[in-house]
């Protein structure tokens, strides 16, 4: 810390008085780092014991989020640990890239493990090979004084990385998943966002009528209607009981009135002729551009279409989310929102102690501020976005929160735990909206899948309560 | 020779320029996607171009490497394509000319190869390199790229030294030449016009080669083309830069093009004797 | 030279026998073990489970399925592909004017990357700007098929662009062996007063056994496989209706990290492969017109 590598290191700056050492951090609150500003919390500095000159190796995702928030977190790691590093790569397709490393025992530090073509979590941490993220949780926060790690996340936003209690990944993204379209177009045309999903059919007939197709999804990727639609109906109509049978395989799990319900509810759109033609044949950004064009007026997605399409947003869109309509007109701020995007760390990586620093660095406030400021998405870090300006999206997702309230509906885990499942659903979702299965095959085909994951002995089970 | 009538003339070359249109067309269609805006791409995809858009080039060059990637390409598969060459001959040559016990099974062997799905292997090769300490080298790669062009190469040039006359090779003999000499002086050159066709055959299909360089380089610094590109697309599902990515293809087609265009006659020539005298 | 051949048989041999064996069938033949194991893909070792994998295969409804799909490109891909480009060939060995452009033109796709020609196609079928959608809409239909969103059209969509692909390449191995028909027998059979058609089926066919039987040993491994295309376009949707043999044991294995299922499911592959070739060289090696 005196004068070795002054030309190279990055210059430290205290708050307050220049020259006083870190030996009186006790006394100061807080340290100011220069570069990225991050205000270090007392004692705070290096629980985990990371060694000095560390260069270690990350892997991420790079996707609707972009890369550049990542690349900040590794200069607030540099920062805080001067000497030590965090490369930073950014992939896609993380399971071709990952496997074979993770083979040969020579896997990255830390990962992302999202997007198409990502790792098969549960395998992992059936073998062994993911770190558990408890030192990590109940170490002290970077840049919030007197909170562990875990305590500044949101609550709840780290349930879906426990595997039988143990935490195996956090989720660096709160995402809030819904209904989308442009506010400037509805209030032209004087349309306003319905309360029922009979109100939704209407307004459809109305839209359809004016010339614009109702609706689109997503179309070779029909899992988006899985977590815009399917998740939050089936909770409204039936509870969210539903959701955690269907993780835990409970028999018949699928069958269940509600489900067929929603099934149905949502099959309508395809029998009243309300989905985009060709929607099948896009891809998720394509079908995205040709809502942007106002083609169609409702998408589901989550927070991050914002970003994702912001090269190609029309200047006055102004998009918005709004929770999905069910039966009940007074369940209809009850919203699916959580956290996404699991960063995890290998447990024979080099340094899984610079993997678990960074996250510590990259779930800090400084770097959840410079992610809602740039990327307009926001992490699941308590007051990891104030005094930020946020985009209409952003905006309208957080109403969309408040409003819930308490009704914030949790995600299931079985995509993450049982991809077989997973693609079945993927599969039937397609068919449902295409008018070749009904809600009846769905829940038959998914049903089965279910049932074949229950018996196959080989298929390592979770447990959710 | 028999008479062909105007009408038939006529639907002949119909169809022809159907087909050629066919061909063409989404080619000239891509090269001129490429001078569009990404707005321009998606919401008016049949208009020409406001602007041209030469910064899709830009940044398909600088942004996305295509040009560091050009010449990785290069400095693998030059060597990889000579030295393919050349063991391949002397393996064919060996099969092709001499009566030995297992001749039969070696060849059918090397036959095999051509049969198998590469990417099942990718697992196995991938420990393998990597003990060898061959990961995300340039060499490494090259040795893989000769062995998996090693059965289509052999078993095309062991058709093509089949086909060729022995009494030239007789009276090297006669004439007191040593095995070797029969080969380099008398053989090689004899099978050029083979080694030219399946020169260009394996540079085509290392160059366009992708499941290997998938899994045997993970630097960016290193990839190869075919892996740059569809690093590209991938991106691309969450960036929408596609108007760059429409730039790196045309990067990437007018000199295979130019290449193709040069050597066509090789190639089509080499392809047909060796893909029939197998 | 008796005596001596083996000085040059194994110094010739040993390069491509080494570097063959070491990354070729070495890999191979660690792939064969799994097969018969159950493994996923990780550190831990596979596990020996004997014919389990193959019996689970039976009952399997997506192998079947990918099955299928591979006997409707094995069926319909040599007859198609085969058929256009042996016309094609005729066509343009019949001196017709601009020959060589066609020549030239109609080989170029098969020089390109499988993921040019994916990304090219995956645009030109795009339902909304699409080059088939937009003409459909242009002449009046106003709901063109969706193609690669549609589990009606998709496989045949991808069918069109494996013809596109490997059409010209065909055609070029038909007329290397059209140019090689002695003209004597064209001319005698001009003085007969045959005409185009009746020269092409009672000369020129017959004369191409061996151009036919290479060409269908190409169509078959092309049909087997089908990966590259397959991948960049669809991924083997939708709702599985363009999943071959390739993709479906892809998907296994590094989606579900079930590395002994998706290999034993290539040992299948590899076999109808195998079997099939063999079968082609049966067929065909009678039949051949020296000449």
């Amino acid at each position: 810390m005196k004068k070795s590598g002054i030309s190279r290191r990055r210059f430290i700056e205290y708050t307050g008085a220049a020259g006083l050492g870190i030996g009186l951090s006790s006394v100061l609150p807080q340290i100011s780092l220069a570069k990225t500003g991050i205000k270090v919390a007392s004692g705070a500095a290096n629980p985990l014991g990371l060694a000095a000159n560390t260069q270690a190796e990350g892997v991420f995702f790079s996707g609707g989020f972009g890369h550049a928030y990542i690349e900040y977190a590794a200069e607030i790691f540099a920062e805080v640990h001067p000497g030590s590093s965090m490369s930073v790569e950014g992939i896609q397709r993380v399971g071709e890239r990952l496997r074979p490393r993770i083979i040969a025992g020579n896997p990255p530090d830390v990962i992302d493990n999202s997007g198409a073509g990502n790792l098969d979590t549960g395998a992992l941490v059936g073998e062994g090979e993911i770190m558990d993220l408890g030192p990590l949780m109940s170490a002290p926060a970077l840049d919030t004084p007197g909170k562990t790690f875990g305590e500044t996340l949101f609550p709840g936003s780290q349930t879906s990385g426990l595997f039988d209690g143990v935490q195996r990944y956090v989720n660096i993204a709160f995402t809030v998943f819904g209904v989308w379209h442009s506010k400037s177009l509805f209030e032209e045309k004087g349309w306003n966002y319905p309360t029922t999903w009979d109100g939704m059919l209407s307004l459809c007939d109305t839209i359809k009528s004016s010339g614009i197709a109702p609706w689109t999804y997503q179309g070779k990727y029909p899992q988006y209607m899985l977590f815009g639609l399917l998740e939050p109906m089936v909770s409204k109509i039936g509870g969210p009981q539903i959701w955690k049978d269907v993780d835990n395989l409970v028999p018949g799990a699928w069958e269940h009135p509600a489900m067929l319900q929603a099934l149905n509810m949502m099959r309508a759109l395809h029998d009243n002729g309300y989905i985009m033609e060709g929607t099948p044949g896009l891809t998720h950004t394509e079908s995205q551009a040709e809502w942007l064009q106002k083609k169609a007026a409702f998408i589901p997605c989550g927070t991050w279409l914002e970003n994702e399409m912001r090269s190609i947003t029309p200047v006055g869109f102004d998009m918005v989310i709004k929770p999905v309509p069910s039966d009940d007109a007074s369940k209809l701020s009850w919203i699916d929102a959580s956290s996404g995007e699991p960063f995890m760390v290998f447990s024979n990586g080099k340094n899984p102690v610079a993997g678990m620093e960074f996250l510590r660095c990259l779930l800090s406030k400084e770097s959840a501020k410079w992610f809602a400021q740039n990327v307009g998405s926001i992490m699941p870090v308590v007051g990891g976005a104030e005094g930020v300006d946020l985009s209409s999206a952003m905006t309208s997702a957080l109403t969309a929160v408040e409003n819930a309230g308490p009704n914030i509906l949790d995600r299931p885990s079985f995509p993450g735990w049982y991809s077989d499942i997973y693609s079945e659903v993927k599969d039937s979702m397609g068919a449902l909206l295409t008018g070749r299965a009904s809600a009846e095959e769905f829940i038959e085909r998914v049903q089965e899948a279910s049932d074949e994951v229950r018996e196959d002995p080989d298929i390592v089970k979770f447990k959710r309560a | 020779m028999y008479q062909v009538s105007r009408w038939s003339a006529v639907s002949t070359q119909t169809v022809l320029i159907g087909w050629a249109v066919t061909v063409i067309f989404p080619m000239i269609w891509m090269i001129y996607s490429s001078f569009k805006t990404d707005q321009e791409l998606f919401f008016s995809p049949w208009a020409p171009p406001v602007e041209l858009q030469w910064d899709n080039f830009a940044r398909a060059w600088t942004k996305a490497h295509v040009g560091d990637y050009l010449l990785n390409t290069l400095i693998v598969v030059v060597p990889a394509l000579l030295l393919t060459l050349i063991i391949s001959a002397m393996a064919a040559y060996v099969l092709a000319r001499f009566e030995f016990v297992g001749r039969r099974f070696l060849f059918y062997m090397f036959l095999s190869g051509m049969l198998f799905p590469v990417f099942l292997a990718l697992v196995p090769l991938f420990n393998l390199v990597n003990q060898l300490k061959m990961l995300n080298t340039f060499h490494g790669l090259i040795l893989v790229y000769i062995a998996y062009s090693l059965p289509f190469t052999i078993f095309f040039l062991t058709g093509f030294f089949k086909t060729l006359p022995t009494e030239i090779e007789e009276s090297a003999i006669m004439d007191g030449a040593n095995p070797y000499q029969v080969f380099f002086k008398v053989m090689l050159p004899m099978a050029s016009p083979g080694l030219i066709s399946m020169g260009i055959f394996n540079f085509l299909g290392m160059w366009n080669q992708y499941v290997l360089p998938l899994v045997l380089i993970s630097d960016e610094s290193k990839y190869m083309l075919s892996q740059g590109l569809a690093f590209m697309l991938f991106k691309q599902f969450y960036e929408n830069d596609w108007s760059a990515l429409f730039a790196a293809l045309t990067i990437i087609m007018v000199p295979t093009l130019i290449v193709y265009i040069t050597f066509q006659k090789q190639i089509q020539d080499g392809i047909t004797t060796g893909a029939l005298k197998g | 030279m008796r005596r001596h051949k083996y000085r040059i048989i194994i110094p010739f041999l040993a390069p491509a026998l080494i570097l063959y064996s070491l990354f070729v069938i070495y890999p191979y033949a660690q792939a064969m073990y799994v097969a018969f194991t159950k493994w996923k893909g990780l550190r831990k070792s596979p596990r020996f489970v004997g014919l389990d994998n193959f019996e689970k295969m039976l009952g399997d409804d997506q192998f079947w399925n990918a099955l299928s799909n591979n006997l409707i490109y094995l069926v319909f891909l040599p007859i198609i592909t085969l058929g256009f480009a042996l016309f094609m060939a005729f066509m343009i060995s019949q001196k017709v004017r601009f020959s060589n452009f066609y020549r030239v033109t109609f080989f170029f796709p098969q020089v390109m990357s499988v993921v040019a020609i994916g990304i090219l196609w995956s645009f030109v079928y795009h339902p909304t700007i699409g080059i088939f959608s937009s003409l459909l809409k242009a002449v009046g239909i106003e709901r063109p098929p969706i193609w690669l969103g549609d589990p009606d059209t998709a496989l045949w969509s991808i069918v069109a662009v494996t013809v596109w692909q490997s059409a010209g390449f065909f055609m070029v191995i038909f007329m290397a062996g059209m140019l090689s028909i002695p003209k004597s027998l064209y001319e005698a059979a001009a003085l007969d007063g045959a005409g185009r058609g009746s020269t092409f089926f009672r000369i020129t066919f017959p004369l191409l056994w061996e151009n036919t039987r290479s060409s269908l040993v190409f169509i078959t491994v092309i049909a087997m496989d089908m990966f590259g295309i397959t991948f960049t376009m669809t991924q083997g949707g939708p709702d599985r209706s363009t999943d071959v043999l390739a993709t479906l044991l892809y998907e296994h294995a590094f989606l579900h990290s079930r590395f002994g299922y998706a290999t034993s499911i290539a040992m299948v592959y590899f076999v109808i492969v195998i079997v099939l070739t063999l079968l082609i060289f049966r067929v065909t090696r009678r039949e051949t017109i020296e000449f």
